[in-house]
């Protein structure tokens, strides 16, 4: 059996693989942005918040990391329309990113917060601080510093995930991937083009993490 | 500046009391020391004074405001943690300037705090270091240097040289004591280490159980300890106690029958002290001298010598299973095995009674 590889009839569609990439990230930084922050707020619950507080933030995290993220995305978009609430693919998907990523960083950084030394928050105090300072300034940086190779793992996980996004039309790469191949039956050869598209943004994203967390967000 | 004030103070944790209503004054500018065993409550009664515990009952004023209610911001207080506590993630300058950033103070004060206390804790070259790249007396000094730029009134200071190696403790010991000294800020310092405590302190607070034993200055507690706790407490090595009893008693000045038969009369005024009441008779190691045993007060059997060149300490088994300690100068001929007689100083010893309370020593 001779396979015929023909690269140039997905490369081709170059403007459609591009506005999928440009979605795919574009999903991904939105999420990551307010996932993290989302992330930092219920770890804060977690670990420090009023008891009234804990347990809904618990149930939560518990609900998202025990479940599947593609039925969290189909219970936003195809279940909340039965309540009332219509979103687009796109809003859809974002939310359902947002969702997962701050349930999956709450523990993440929740780990961080409890490993700092009592003795810091202590210092803090002590040193005339207010429990929000202490928190932000002392608390926070060398916590998310202590967790963050693991954050960043969950990161590139999340936007590799946004791949499920397709399943609603949300037009990022593999919806874009999948859309060239119903045209033109180049199954394998898109898929490959996609595969290597995602592995180059997961390389550039891990990258890009690694390399901006020290620099913006917990300094050295 | 301000003294520190502790009146009725108690703390619960649940049901347990741990700070039993402890009365404690503390002069402005003195080095109180609190020191005892572990889980005597004097980590606790210093969290009391900064804030970080809440007083169950009672009150502290520090100068004469009364902080009981207040936040640990609102005292004036500055604490050195065991542990440092030093921020990870900020340079030695970083982590002295914080809490003045936080507090607003203008850049060109917290340059000059911060500057001066890097000069006098001789910490300049290493501003823009990291804690990770310090050693532990550095870090030690950082987290001194973070407590002096907030002049406070009052310095805390939790067993901050107990994580270094013996050698640096010693320096450390000195380096703290002097810049109280120049300083002049009421210190409270908690430690278990009695040596801290005799060469830092101006006053010793001596706690057990959550309650003060006694309070004075070192060599107060070394000559006239109020009770068998506290003399065995201060002095390295301990005190040695041997059971005996009263025997006789001329003008309040009581005669003890010694372990070997022979009696001895110690400097002390015992009135309310009865001839058939078992005592302890305290004898501190130095006090004490080793001779040949034909006819010495006490005769005893050499356990083992520790000779540390200076002085050497002789481990001595008496007949009727007692031990002894003596500390000699220099080197001593003596071996495991020897029978080797012990010389006892009157003016030198203390007797407690069967409540281990002191009678007044007469000198």
């Amino acid at each position: 059996m001779q396979v015929d590889l023909n690269f140039w009839a997905i490369l081709s569609q170059w403007p459609f693989l591009l506005k999928g990439i440009a979605w795919t990230v574009g999903l991904t930084a939105v999420s990551l942005i307010i996932g993290f922050t989302l992330g930092i707020l219920c770890a804060w619950a977690r670990a420090y918040g009023p008891k009234g507080l804990r347990w809904p933030v618990g149930a939560y995290v518990e609900a998202i990391r025990n479940t599947p993220f593609i039925v969290q995305l189909f219970f936003i978009f195809f279940g909340l329309p039965s309540l009332g609430v219509r979103l687009s693919p796109e809003v859809a998907s974002v939310i359902a990113m947002v969702l997962n990523l701050g349930a999956y960083s709450t523990e993440i950084i929740r780990a961080g917060l409890m490993a700092t030394p009592k003795g810091q928050t202590e210092a803090g105090v002590s040193l005339a601080l207010s429990p929000v300072q202490v928190f932000f300034y002392i608390v926070l940086p060398p916590s998310l510093k202590r967790v963050w190779p693991a954050f960043v793992s969950q990161c590139v996980i999340v936007m590799l995930g946004s791949a499920v996004c397709g399943q609603i039309a949300t037009e990022e790469l593999s919806y874009a991937a999948n859309v060239i191949q119903a045209k033109n039956f180049h199954t394998f050869e898109a898929y490959i083009v996609a595969t290597i598209l995602y592995l180059l943004l997961a390389v550039a994203l891990r990258r890009l993490l690694t390399r901006a967390g020290p620099r913006f967000i917990f300094g050295r | 500046m301000a003294g520190v004030t502790l009146r009725g103070v108690r703390k619960s944790f649940g049901q347990i009391e741990t700070i039993h209503g402890i009365d404690l004054d503390i002069p402005d500018g003195k080095f109180l020391v609190l020191v005892g065993p572990s889980g005597c409550g004097k980590s606790t009664l210093l969290r009391l004074l900064a804030g970080l515990e809440e007083v169950s009952s009672g009150t502290i004023s520090i100068g004469e405001r009364d902080v009981t209610g207040c936040t640990p911001a609102e005292r004036g207080v500055a604490m050195v943690f065991q542990s440092y506590a030093l921020y990870p993630h900020m340079t030695v300058a970083e982590n002295m300037s914080f809490g003045l950033e936080m507090k607003k103070l203008s850049k060109t004060e917290i340059q000059n705090r911060v500057s001066q206390a890097a000069a006098r804790l001789e910490l300049t070259p290493l501003l823009d270091r990291l804690p990770k790249n310090l050693s532990g007396g550095q870090r030690q000094r950082v987290a001194i240097g973070r407590a002096i730029v907030r002049d406070p009134s009052v310095f805390l200071f939790d067993e901050p040289l107990s994580n270094l190696d013996a050698a640096l403790r010693v320096q450390m010991r000195q380096e703290i004591a002097e810049l109280q000294r120049s300083l002049k800020v009421t210190t409270v310092y908690v430690t278990h280490d009695q040596v801290e405590a005799m060469t830092m302190a101006d006053i010793i607070c001596v706690l057990r159980g959550g309650t003060i034993e006694q309070v004075g200055t070192p060599l107060s507690l070394y000559h006239h300890p109020h009770n068998q706790f506290v003399a065995g407490f201060i002095g390295t090595p301990s005190m040695n106690f041997l059971d005996t009893l009263i025997i006789d008693k001329t003008e309040a000045r009581p005669t003890v029958r010694l372990p070997s038969g022979h009696s001895f009369s110690p400097t002390v005024t015992a009135a309310d002290a009865r001839p058939g009441d078992r005592v302890s008779l305290g004898l501190r190691p130095e006090h004490l001298a080793l001779t040949a045993p034909e006819g010495a007060e006490l005769t005893g059997t050499l356990r083992t010598v520790e000779r540390l060149g200076e002085v050497h300490y002789a481990y001595i088994s008496l007949a009727d299973g007692q031990a002894l300690t003596v500390k000699g100068s220099g080197d001593t001929a003596l071996s495991a095995g020897d029978l080797v007689g012990i010389v006892l100083n009157p003016a030198e010893s203390h007797l407690f009674n069967s409540q281990g309370l002191a009678w007044p020593r007469v000198n």
